[in-house]
């Protein structure tokens, strides 16, 4: 395969990618890779790099990028909304396709909150045929909480205490301050934008082939937001994958997802049936 | 970010390994260029892109910067074996990416005509930077973030790791230490780097008696008595690498954390043990930082600002020796 690392254009900005080509068997298949928030991207970012060799051995084109204000793109993470993620994985599916011209369909991938994200961009833009959604965030606004967690946690590592509680902080957004999230700089704009977000709705209106893979424990039961956004959608399946949570510090290194890589695999060849 | 463009190039073991070459507007006249060592298992980019903030911080100042991965690390080829996160940070603190580090300088003297260097980064970055300036004399200094003088785990083989001109030169400086009460002393009260000193001094013995059994190319000889068996997680590479850079007068600076552990282990199992060696060196060439309250990867930013602001001062007034 060929792995190009290259700059392509986002709105006003540069975004960073890695191209990689097969280089036989090309089945004119292409995906973009929609990473997850915030330190989640740089955990999970090796078994991104496999999984996208993994297809491109099996003559896939696959984009991975950065958005604005994340990896080597242009930007600060300060300054990053929802729009600017949504409007940069446009300009990334635009990207694949004017880099190998004869891809006859563009998938989305994502993990976590890069699922929510490629499910929203995908359901808006008529040249995604299907969506693989690496356990998706449904419910943004609890997802937003649990990482206001990790400020109260670290302001109790560092300090031994909480000095701004959870509505001080969620204040300090409201009037257009910063939070800090594992070093990251979260706005208000960003966090409202991400609150808001709901994937139950967009995903159940989805009419594109999607996998959703939950991930989990062996003998894991699905997920009540799974399960209500499943039901009555043919175009949907969900499969349960026995893996660790990758996207966070684990006491495993993981380079790969054997199991995710294997049930996603899987789900593709039904596709191409 | 001014003049940036991607780049590839191939470490000894022919895998591609991929980064950022940054050049400045105006470049420094003293034509140094900056490597920025990946942290951990935490791409070019380092924990909350804080390379990216440093890289910006030293373009402004007029230095070119590198930023790259390393093998089986971010988007590099290669794979790394170990299963836990611990054996792979053992692995690094032991020296597995000096041969990666040494290639990138290679690389850029190649196709740049750059040939000194300052090494920076954080944890797992700065150890390599310590490693691989002691076998690099193009290395003029030293950028330490959360400097690691200990081992995660005790998973890899140092001696994997280094030259044998290294383990030449330890085993000679073992030896002059035999007359020295001092060191027997050391010895004795389980403070000495007993796993280097074995693999220095006893593995020639072993070749001789390998050579003279004629046994089998393949056959195991050497015993190592690892670091875990005497209950000691020092990292027994770090005395020897500090002191080297130290001989050859490299400036370095340790910029720690002051919520983080690695300084107490600095502290405690590096210089109090140490103190005689390091009351004879000159503390021009090595200063040291502590961020109050700050954590292992810098999260907040008032903790970034002091680290950027002490980093900008002292590679303003770095003192480099020919």
């Amino acid at each position: 395969m060929i792995e190009t690392p290259f700059f392509f254009p986002g709105k006003n900005y540069q975004l960073f990618g890695v191209l990689h080509q097969p280089k036989q068997n090309n089945i004119n298949k292409g995906y973009v890779f929609c990473h997850p928030f915030g330190e989640e991207k740089l955990w999970a970012h090796r078994v991104y790099v496999n999984f996208a060799r993994e297809l491109s051995s099996k003559g896939y084109t696959v984009l991975r990028f950065d958005y604005m204000g994340y990896g080597d793109s242009d930007g600060t993470f300060e300054k990053t909304t929802v729009d600017n993620h949504i409007n940069d994985i446009h300009n990334a599916i635009q990207e694949i396709q004017r880099q190998s011209q004869e891809l006859e369909s563009v998938g989305l991938l994502g993990l976590r909150f890069g699922a929510t994200l490629a499910c929203v961009a995908g359901s808006a833009n008529n040249s995604i045929d299907n969506l693989i959604l690496w356990d998706p965030v449904v419910d943004c606004n609890r997802y937003m909480q649990d990482l206001i967690r990790i400020n109260l946690t670290t302001q109790m590592a560092v300090y031994g205490k909480i000095i701004k509680s959870r509505e001080d902080l969620i204040q300090t957004l409201m009037e257009n301050g910063f939070i800090n999230i594992d070093g990251y700089d979260l706005s208000g704009v960003l966090y409202e934008g991400i609150a808001q977000l709901d994937l139950t709705d967009s995903i159940k209106a989805l009419e594109k082939k999607s996998l959703i893979a939950q991930i989990g424990r062996p003998n894991q039961k699905i997920r009540k937001e799974y399960a209500e956004i499943i039901e009555n959608n043919d175009n949907l399946k969900i499969s349960l994958v026995n893996e660790e949570p990758f996207w966070r510090e684990i006491k495993k290194f993981y380079s790969i997802a054997p199991n995710l890589f294997s049930n996603t695999f899987e789900w593709l060849e039904g596709m191409n049936d | 970010m001014i003049n940036r463009v991607p780049v590839k190039f191939r470490n000894k073991a022919g895998l591609n390994l991929f980064g950022i070459l940054h050049r400045p507007q105006i470049s420094r006249e003293n034509g140094i260029t900056i490597i920025l060592l990946s942290p951990g298992v935490k791409m070019r980019v380092g924990p909350h892109n804080l390379y990216i903030k440093m890289t910006k911080l030293f373009l402004d100042m007029g230095f070119s910067v590198l930023r790259f991965d390393f093998f089986g690390l971010g988007d590099s080829e290669g794979e790394l074996e170990e299963d836990m996160l611990a054996d792979v940070y053992n692995h690094i603190e032991v020296g597995r990416y000096v041969d990666d580090t040494i290639i990138s300088m290679d690389w850029l003297e190649k196709n740049y005509g750059f040939n000194r260097f300052i090494l920076g980064g954080l944890c797992g970055g700065a150890i390599t930077a310590l490693l691989a300036a002691s076998r690099d004399n193009r290395v003029v200094g030293i950028l330490s973030l959360g400097m690691t003088s200990v081992l995660a785990s005790f998973a890899a083989d140092p001696a994997k790791y280094i030259t044998q001109g290294q383990l030449k030169r330890l085993r000679d400086g073992y030896l002059r230490k035999l007359l020295k009460p001092k060191s027997w002393i050391r010895l004795l009260t389980l403070q000495s780097d007993y796993w280097i000193i074995l693999k220095s001094t006893v593995q020639p013995l072993f070749k001789r008696i390998k050579v003279m059994l004629k046994l089998n190319r393949n056959e195991k000889t050497t015993t190592i008595i690892t670091a875990k068996s005497i209950q000691d997680n020092s990292n027994p590479l770090f005395a020897s690498a500090f002191f080297r850079c130290m001989e050859r007068n490299i400036p370095i600076l340790l910029i720690f954390s002051g919520a983080d552990r690695l300084y107490w282990e600095f502290e405690e199992k590096f210089m109090q043990p140490r103190k005689d060696e390091l009351d004879r060196i000159e503390k021009k060439y090595f200063s040291i930082h502590i961020v109050d309250k700050a954590n292992h990867v810098f999260s907040f930013k008032e903790w970034q600002d002091e680290m950027l602001g002490v980093s900008k001062q002292w590679l303003t007034n770095i003192q480099i020796t020919s």
